[in-house]
């Protein structure tokens, strides 16, 4: 049996990625040795992705730029003394590895999937229901933007950042309204269809001693790396 | 504005989360099917117009439509805003899975004082939407400045929320257009 990320059942992926991240957190800002440790465990749980390298990377990127904000500013500030540099060097550290934990969880993890997990891990209904009407209809909307998008440009030659507001503002107001009668029109369709409330879920195979060996012995493994890391 | 993890204190992180999951659960309470399916699209359409980037000074800004979504939902605007965040953290890294608690208090609350504005301040209407938009982002930007300036980064990031005023304007406007335009054509949106 190959060990894979993807095989372990989705709440025990999002809940290993939350405890990893938790962990390097909460690491001290001061003490960066450890975070050599928690780079490779990082990696190896990376190894056992299907998703490739540039992949995760590439996901991982858009995260970054807050944290380099974080390191760089919390640098100036400390400028002139001896903690500045390793302070820096460790928020830097710990943002990018807790981004490459997240990239790993979603590169791994599909939106229903995701939604499933949250509703067995007791969720409110109506919040996972939210969660699952945006995934369905997300794409439905930005091409109803795209269209309307469309049509402004056929009848109107200026960019869409220098149109006046209002115009912009109508556009959008516009979407909306096209947006809640579809709502509408959605809703009375699942009605007719005998929708009561409650939200249909794929079955998943249940979760198995393979889950919980692999959640266990990760988190015990980056839970040693934050005892290594020591006190605050 | 999205706080990433690993940046701010995690217990922080951890406490911001809870409160996040019994916001959710108490606001989730009692909601009828119609209202979810109204929210769950509203939720969508607030994440896809976050996707839209218009230029500002060099760099590039994105709505987020809090104001709007505290205009139209009030209270319950908070689930749609957290459902929103989870979908930008998920899927495009934007703020992070531990930090999702500090980012939904953050834009809840810009949502939260838009509902206060929209509902109380005897003004024109549409200085009024204008005035959710703003408040619907410099709310989120000074109060991420000033969780940073407390975990002990300075205040540096107070710098960041004065540059977010041209996009607090630039929603300010926005919000303005569509809820002019929304009065005009469907009144009975604006409760």
């Amino acid at each position: 049996m190959s060990v894979r990320f993807e095989r372990l059942d989705p709440r025990f992926r999002l809940l290993l990625t939350l405890a990893a991240i938790a962990l390097v957190s909460s690491s001290p800002a001061m003490f960066p040795g450890p975070f050599g440790v928690f780079a490779v465990l990082t990696g190896l749980l990376w190894m056992t992705s299907r998703a490739g390298v540039a992949e995760l990377l590439w996901r991982t990127l858009p995260a970054l730029p807050i944290v380099v904000l974080a390191a760089a500013v919390f640098f100036l500030r400390e400028l002139g003394t001896p903690s500045a540099g390793q302070g820096a060097a460790a928020i830097a550290v710990k943002g990018a590895l807790a981004a490459a934990l997240l990239a790993l969880l979603s590169a791994s993890t599909t939106m229903p999937e995701l939604i499933w997990s949250l509703r067995k891990l007791r969720v409110p209904e109506p919040f996972c229901a939210i969660l699952t009407l945006m995934a369905r209809y997300v794409d439905v909307i930005s091409e109803e933007y795209v269209r309307s998008s469309r049509a402004r440009q056929s009848r109107c030659v200026t960019p869409l950042a220098r149109l006046p507001r209002a115009i912009v503002g109508r556009q959008f107001g516009m979407l909306f309204l096209r947006t809640a009668d579809r709502a509408e029109r959605i809703y009375q369709a699942m009605l007719s269809r005998g929708f009561t409330g409650g939200w249909p879920m794929a079955k998943q195979r249940p979760a198995a001693g393979f889950d919980y060996g692999f959640l266990v012995v990760s988190v015990i493994l980056f839970g040693v790396a934050r005892i290594l890391a020591g006190q605050r | 504005m999205h706080i990433a993890d690993g940046i701010l204190p995690t217990v922080w992180c951890g406490v911001a989360h809870g409160a996040t999951w019994v916001g959710v659960w108490k606001l989730s309470q009692e909601l009828d099917p119609a209202e979810v399916v109204r929210m769950g699209l509203l939720a969508s359409v607030t994440f896809a117009i976050s996707l839209i980037h218009f230029p500002l000074g060099g760099t590039s800004v994105h709505l987020g439509l809090y104001g709007f979504t505290g205009i139209l939902l009030g209270w319950r605007a908070f689930p749609v805003i957290v459902a929103a965040l989870v979908f930008q953290a998920f899927l495009f890294q934007h703020g992070g899975l531990l930090s999702l608690g500090m980012n939904a208090i953050n834009m809840g609350a810009g949502a939260a004082v838009s509902t206060a504005v929209w509902r109380h301040l005897p003004l024109a209407e549409s200085l009024r939407a204008a005035m959710c938009g703003f408040m619907g982002i410099l709310v989120p930007a000074l109060l991420l400045a000033t969780e940073f300036s407390l975990a002990g980064y300075g205040r540096g990031f107070y710098v960041m929320a004065v540059l977010y005023v041209g996009a607090a304007a630039l929603e300010g406007g926005l919000t303005a257009g569509i809820v002019m335009f929304l009065r005009r054509t469907r009144p009975g949106v604006l409760a």
